[in-house]
């Protein structure tokens, strides 16, 4: 059994807007990620994009980093 | 090389051409055992197989090559073995076993039942079981992963028979198996005891009785069970005809406690002490976007932020939220200024 941590790192420095469409996307990478046993890790998210994410209570499902 | 006479040579020989039907065997048992223990729930530590290798037999037939006159008398050429988390597991495995193949008792042996009083050791149940439309008989450990981590390495101790192994060590391995064995138990009464007690939870749950349950892992799922928040979060919903993605509550155990809730009846009543004002942030934040998906863990999230806010606790308590919530992060400060100023103009904040 492969035990190495695969990581998926969704880099969002290009990302200047998200609308629902946009939060399923992140959804679908992340359940696919769970199956695959692999973590999804969300990168230079900006402000506005963060707060999308805490006012529909997603942030803590993901990895947000800097 | 170990020399054979013919009638042994020609039992190898006869191994040789069953090569194939034996690895058929081994893949039917491992198949069998898979989807039988899969679909009876039962959880175990592995479930592995193997066909007895050549230079094994040559040692065997050299052994015991009289009490064999025919390949099929050998009847582990074929070995499978399940290693349970807990003893009682053992039995259970042992009963569905029973039912999946023909036990041939005579050759099974429960070495769990051979110990003498004052003996420790070697703890395992070897079923000879026959699978319907095969010749060949296979042999079938079950035994705890505990059983199993003392056999392999007492196996790997370099000797052939136990009387050439030092009695000093033969007495460390003893003494080990004894607590391995008590290790072994306990983890059944442990398990039995958590049985018992989420039980007992989601009786005094389902009773109301939520004073009387401490808050821990257990205890708030078999609450969240109840749904407590369903209402809030359809309210929520509604706000822009969302849909509520079902996402796990467990990092809020922390928050909750946090916010002083050591029982279930203080989580109950601090979510229908703020459930209002946390609908009205949530109005106040989703209201002008076209947002329509949102998950079950916004109606607990923005009680909390309420909480928080109304007790005084501003933007550094909201920080410390978001902290516990998404792990630190530089960007928790900024979220939590940003949440504090929408949330200002709300009637909660100006009490």
């Amino acid at each position: 059994m492969d035990v190495r941590e695969k990581e998926i790192v969704l880099d969002c420095s290009k990302l200047e807007y998200i609308s629902s469409s946009g939060l399923r996307i992140f959804l679908s990478i992340r359940k696919e990620a769970i199956v695959h046993g692999c973590k999804v890790i969300v990168r230079n998210m900006n402000t506005d994009i963060r707060q999308v994410f805490m006012m529909t209570g997603f942030i803590s499902l993901f990895d947000i980093q800097e | 090389m170990t020399a054979l006479d013919l009638h042994q040579q020609m039992i190898l020989e006869e191994y040789r051409d069953s090569l194939p039907v034996l690895e058929q065997l081994k893949a039917k048992v491992l198949e069998t055992l898979h989807e039988t223990l899969d679909s009876s729930g039962l959880f175990v530590s592995a479930i592995e197989a193997r066909v007895k290798k050549e230079k094994s037999l040559t040692g065997k037939l050299a052994l015991k090559g009289a009490k064999y006159t025919r390949l099929a008398d050998v009847t582990d050429l074929v070995g499978a073995r399940v290693i349970t988390f807990y003893t009682d597991d053992v039995d259970r495995i042992a009963s569905i076993a029973e039912k999946l193949f023909d036990i041939d008792w005579d050759n099974s042996v429960d070495k769990r039942k051979l110990h003498q009083l004052d003996s420790f050791g070697y703890n395992s149940l070897h079923y000879i079981c026959r699978m319907p439309g095969y010749d060949f008989r296979f042999e079938l450990q079950l035994r705890t992963t505990l059983q199993h981590a003392w056999a392999a390495i007492n196996h790997d101790n370099g000797y052939k028979s136990d009387i050439e192994i030092p009695h000093e060590y033969l007495r460390r391995m003893n003494r080990l198996a004894g607590m391995l064995e008590m290790a072994d138990d306990e983890f059944s009464r442990i398990r039995i005891e958590l049985t018992d007690y989420r039980r007992r939870v989601q009786t005094l749950v389902k009773n109301g009785k939520l004073d009387d349950v401490l808050l821990d892992g257990d205890t708030f799922r078999s609450y969240l069970q109840a749904g407590p928040l369903n209402t809030l979060n359809r309210r929520i919903a509604a706000i822009n005809q969302a849909e509520i993605q079902e996402t796990p509550l467990d990092n809020y155990l922390q928050v909750l406690k946090s916010l002083n809730c050591n029982t279930l009846g203080d989580v109950d009543r601090l979510i229908k002490c703020y459930e209002e004002n946390a609908y009205l942030l949530a109005r106040h934040q989703l209201g002008n976007t076209d947002l329509d998906i949102i998950s079950s863990s916004i109606g607990l999230q923005n009680v909390c932020i309420v909480c928080i806010l109304s007790k005084g606790g501003g933007m550094i308590g909201l920080e410390r939220l978001f902290d516990t919530l998404n792990g630190q992060n530089a960007q928790n400060a900024t979220l939590a200024s940003m949440t504090y100023e929408q949330a200002r103009t709300l009637p909660f904040m100006k009490c």
